[in-house]
């Protein structure tokens, strides 16, 4: 609807207008540092974990760049190089299936050899999660239908709608879902029903594949990041946040006008979009809150970059949530895994993997 | 300004009116006595509108004194002169009453008048019921004849005199203590009171004023009409009271002028005179005014309530920058490549200082610079280690220079430009200007002094980064970037004057060693122009730098002959792309609060060194960002850098390269034989 015209309708009846609204984190969301003092398990530079999954012997694997690793102590033996980037992994018993950027779904075995899965077009490009039901049976995420899996950033800024959810059996790949806004992680419950992170509407909704018909149930809305990769644990789903909203990044995107000049005239790295971490401080744009006063950067400040994983309980409530705020370190949250006890997140904005003892 | 809003919509009325209805050049004479006789009431009730009050009695004053006049002459005789003198005391002496009630026994004005308004009409009857008989003679008096038919210089009596009042009337209210007075009474009783002003006998003073001029109003409306009964001025109050608010006069009290209600007088008058003429019966008129009224009251009621909403609306308006190309700092092996030249540099005043913008060194090596808590810091020399509060501005220190007699020039946000002489005390250099002739925004006050430099003739050239911001509002000039800053000259005798106007955000200032020229930096146009004011070029503006790859802020002069400037932010592609959004900034503006407003980059330090000409020579950063997050300022001194930042919690010292060190003393004002009575000595 044009500006003026919804201005006006907002004048006459203020409830009939919705206007976007970054809310607050608070409740389950409430911010802490806990990223911030979590123990980093590479200290080997070089990676980017992105994936990561953990074989039932407990080994952790992680996806960085083309290559999926093993996690060998302090640093990384390589298990395959997949000659795409790895854009998500999931276990399915004693292999891995990796989604690799124009290749499709891949197995890599427990001693490293590697075939094709399924190189289905639907599959070739952007799975930006998988999720097995059983072994045979994998439901996979596909942001968008004209990016891969790295153009988060352009589709947000043309408002991409072109994400789908693409199942795999036995029988093939098919397409239960479309014209979804960038679906960035998916995962069963124990019914049998899919939860579903939908990055552009800000939502995780519930679905029920074998009602294709039936509309999703909405289990968290508006939140105030783009959820991202979802892994369900002992009390729930885990749930990664690799960027976190910003008004004013919502208040660029209402301006086609400006969305288009940026995107042909400026570098995609000094948007005024999420990004997993700053780059290079003297390029990107700047909010007056992230000024340094006294030397002091307020970790409370417009957030360009943000660490968080949260607990979705089984009740559909966030249960529990751990940050890296602005000034921290451990931002974009991609990947999350647990293992026993632990907790272990690709965070690959630090350029790390972190591990939670004892949650 | 604010009454301009009623007043027009009551031109309009009045200009649709005349047009629409046939009123002749005979209606004018009419319209003339109506509105002298009535308009003495609109003044009366200005005035206490802008006490704070209400006057609804002013109709009943005007019919009992109209009565009481008639009664004087006619039965008792008394001579005309003194009716006309007795008339306004009557008058006054019933507005006394008012003024009793409300301004000492503290009633409520609308009610007490309104009793009033009951109680003055009882009067007139019953002076009505007993004289009546005996007022039948005709006038012989030619004072008489004066006051109703007579002219002065052409002009109807009533008219010309009631002009002369309104003057005068105009005069006290707006140029008066009293009028003062009264004026901060009616806007804020508490605060008046406070003030030390007596509020009782200024509201009491605005009730026998009211009183008064009805009762003038009363011996001119007897004078025109021959006779009176105690009909005359029934309904006035509501017809006066309309045409006031029509004119702009708040009815919450405090803002108001009597040559506005004299003008809405004329409106309703107009309106008045238009039934007449359409011989549409009384009923129609009194509706209308009803209408009138309850509009024009409501608007009062809601301009009064969201005038600072919609002014604050109106007072940011984005400009549209074309900005030249950006030089990316990041690439590698570049005069411009970030370094951390700056990094290591040892502190000052660490823990101690919030927020230097600049500093400035005397030659005891002492060193003094700002806090965002208006204080001056002194650190003692040579090593800086312990510091003190020296002075106290009351406002926001930012740049500081030597005089010609070495005390400290200080430009303060907020207050102008001061001047610290040796013992700590401060003392006002200049915080005005001349008002600029035709701008409707008071831009005399000097409202956000930046930077300042003095000129071999003593003269100190102030930037005043914006005349519409404070201090505290850099970051809507960011926003806006237009031409609100100026160059302000405060000459030896003290008198000032704008050098150059709508410059967008001058920051900097520094003469040029050639004291020829000054220099300015525009922030907002990551520019430096050249301002000669001396030789053939004087008078003229001409770039130095242009297109700077940051928001350029303090420059000082180096001691090899060259220059030190600070960019206070880099630009970046996202905010070189905003210049081009006016529409985008001024939405950001008013649906973001301002943490999230797009801004360049302000997390950087920057520091360069450039030539006359203009050529850069070096760039010195803290690409850590640890010590010096912002740097506003660079000053070199004996071999040393001084770097100040207004964001920062420390100054810095560093060690000037040798290739650096050159033999002008940068405290000096260049050309001149600066006197050297130490700053620190005097003290001694």
């Amino acid at each position: 609807m044009n500006r003026t015209l919804r201005n006006i309708l907002e004048f006459i009846s203020p409830a009939s207008v919705v206007r976007s609204s970054v809310p607050p984190m608070d409740a389950g969301l409430r911010a802490n540092d806990l990223l911030d003092s979590a123990t980093p398990l590479l200290l080997a530079e070089g990676f980017e974990p992105d994936d990561v999954v953990a074989l039932a012997d407990g080994q952790v694997h992680f996806s960085s760049g083309s290559s999926v690793w093993r996690l060998n102590g302090e640093s990384a033996s390589r298990v395959a190089d997949l000659g795409g980037p790895v854009s998500s992994m999931a276990r399915m018993d004693d292999v891995i299936i990796a989604a690799v950027d124009g290749r499709g779904l891949v197995q890599i075995n427990a001693d490293g050899t590697v075939h094709e899965y399924c190189t289905d077009e639907l599959v070739r490009k952007c799975v930006t999660d998988i999720s097995v039901r059983i072994p045979g049976q994998i439901i996979v995420s596909i942001g968008s239908r004209v990016r891969s899996a790295s153009g988060w950033a352009r589709s947000l800024l043309d408002g991409d709608r072109t994400g789908s959810l693409v199942q795999i059996d036995s029988r093939g790949a098919r397409s239960v879902a479309e014209g979804l806004g960038w679906p960035s992680g998916v995962a069963f419950d124990d019914d049998g029903s899919l939860l579903v992170s939908l990055s552009f509407t800000y939502r995780i909704e519930r679905r029920n594949l074998s009602a294709p018909q039936a509309p999703p149930t909405v289990v968290l809305r508006n939140l105030p990041f783009y959820p991202g990769r979802i892994r369900s644990g002992r009390e729930g789903w885990w749930v990664a946040a690799p960027f976190v909203r910003n008004r004013a990044t919502e208040l660029v995107l209402d301006e086609p006008g400006l969305c288009q000049d940026l995107a042909a005239d400026v570098a995609e790295g000094e948007w005024p979009v999420p990004r997993l971490r700053q780059e290079n401080l003297y390029r990107e744009p700047m909010q007056l809150g992230q000024l340094r006063v006294l030397g002091i950067l307020k970790p409370w400040a417009p957030a360009r970059s943000y660490g968080l994983v949260f607990l979705l309980g089984r009740d559909g409530r966030v249960q529990r949530s751990l940050h890296s705020r602005v000034g921290g370190t451990r931002h974009g949250i991609t990947g999350i895994v647990e293992v026993g006890s632990r907790l272990i997140v690709a965070a690959r904005g630090a350029r790390n993997l972190l591990e939670l003892g004892e949650l | 300004m604010e009454a301009a809003v009623p007043l027009s919509l009551a031109m309009i009325l009045s200009v649709a009116i005349v047009v629409m209805v046939p009123l002749g050049i005979n209606d004018g004479g009419s319209i003339l006595e109506e509105v002298a006789t009535k308009g003495l009431l609109a003044i009366g009730l200005t005035v206490v509108l802008v006490a704070g009050g209400i006057d609804l009695s002013i109709g009943s004053i005007l019919g009992v004194t109209a009565l009481s006049t008639l009664i004087l002459d006619r039965v008792y005789g008394v001579p005309m002169l003194l009716v006309v003198v007795l008339a306004p005391v009557i008058g006054a002496a019933f507005g006394a009453i008012n003024g009793f009630l409300i301004a000492k026994i503290k009633t409520r004005p609308f009610i007490t008048t309104l009793v009033t308004l009951i109680a003055f009409r009882g009067v007139a009857k019953w002076l009505e019921e007993t004289y009546s008989s005996r007022l039948v003679v005709p006038s012989t008096s030619d004072i008489w004849y004066f006051l109703g038919q007579g002219t002065i210089v052409g002009i109807p009596t009533p008219t010309a005199l009631f002009i002369i009042i309104l003057v005068i009337a105009h005069l006290s209210l707006t140029r008066s203590r009293w009028g003062w007075h009264l004026t901060s009474v009616g806007s804020d009783r508490r605060s008046a009171r406070r003030n030390g002003i007596n509020v009782e006998r200024s509201v009491f003073s605005a009730y026998i004023l009211s009183g008064a001029l009805a009762g003038f109003a009363g011996l001119l409306a007897s004078a025109r009409f021959g006779r009176a009964d105690s009909g005359v001025g029934l309904g006035f109050e509501i017809i006066v009271l309309t045409a006031v608010v029509l004119g702009g006069v708040s009815l919450s009290g405090g803002r108001g002028s009597v040559i506005r209600a004299a003008v809405g007088m004329f409106v309703v008058t107009i309106i008045q005179q238009a039934t007449i003429v359409l011989r549409m019966d009384n009923g129609y008129f009194a509706t209308l005014l009803a209408i009138v009224l309850l509009f024009f009251a409501v608007l009062d009621l809601k301009w009064g309530t969201y005038r600072e909403r919609f002014a604050a609306k109106l007072s940011l308006d984005p400009g549209m920058t074309a900005v030249g190309p950006l030089i990316d700092v990041t690439v590698l092996d570049t005069l411009w490549t970030v370094n951390g030249r700056l990094t290591d540099a040892p502190p000052i005043g660490l823990g101690l200082i919030e927020g230097a913008e600049d500093c400035a060194i005397d030659d005891g090596g002492h060193l003094y610079c700002g806090d965002r808590r208006g204080w001056i810091w002194r650190f003692e020399g040579p090593d800086h280690a312990e510091g003190k509060v020296f002075a106290r501005t009351g406002g926001l220190p930012l740049g500081h220079a030597w005089d010609l007699n070495g005390n400290l020039l200080v430009a303060v946000g907020g207050m102008g430009v001061q001047r610290i002489l040796a013992d700590g005390t401060t003392e006002l250099v200049a915080n005005q200007v001349k008002r600029s002739r035709f701008s409707l925004h008071d831009d005399s006050a000097i409202r956000f002094a930046d930077d300042l430099d003095v000129a071999p003739d003593g003269s100190i050239y102030v930037s005043e980064f914006s005349s519409r911001t404070s201090a505290a509002e850099y970051m809507l000039e960011f926003v806006e970037c237009r031409p609100n800053g100026r160059l302000i000259r405060i000459n030896p005798d003290g008198s000032t004057e704008v050098v150059i106007k709508n410059y967008v955000s001058p920051n900097g200032v520094c003469t040029s060693h050639d004291g020829q020229s000054i220099l300015v930096a525009s922030t907002g146009l990551f520019r430096v122009d050249r301002l000669w004011i001396s030789g053939p070029k004087k008078g003229q503006l001409e770039p130095v730098l242009e297109d700077l790859p940051g928001y350029p802020d303090n420059m000082n002069r180096a001691s090899d002959g060259n220059y030190w400037m600070s960019f206070v932010a880099m630009r970046t592609p996202v905010s070189d792309l905003l210049m081009k959004y006016p529409a985008m900034r001024r939405r950001m503006t008013k649906e973001l609060p301002v943490d999230e407003w797009f801004v360049p980059q302000l997390n950087v330090s920057c520091v360069l060194k450039f030539t006359d000409s203009g050529q850069v020579l070096k760039v010195l950063w803290d690409e850590t960002l640890e010590n010096y997050p912002m740097v506003t300022s660079i000053n070199e001194h004996e071999g040393s850098l001084y770097l100040s930042g207004v964001q920062n919690n420390r100054l810095g010292r560093l060690e000037l390269d040798p290739e650096d060190r050159g033999s002008i003393d940068t405290r000096r004002v260049p050309m001149t034989q600066q006197a050297r009575t130490s700053f620190s000595e005097a003290e001694k």
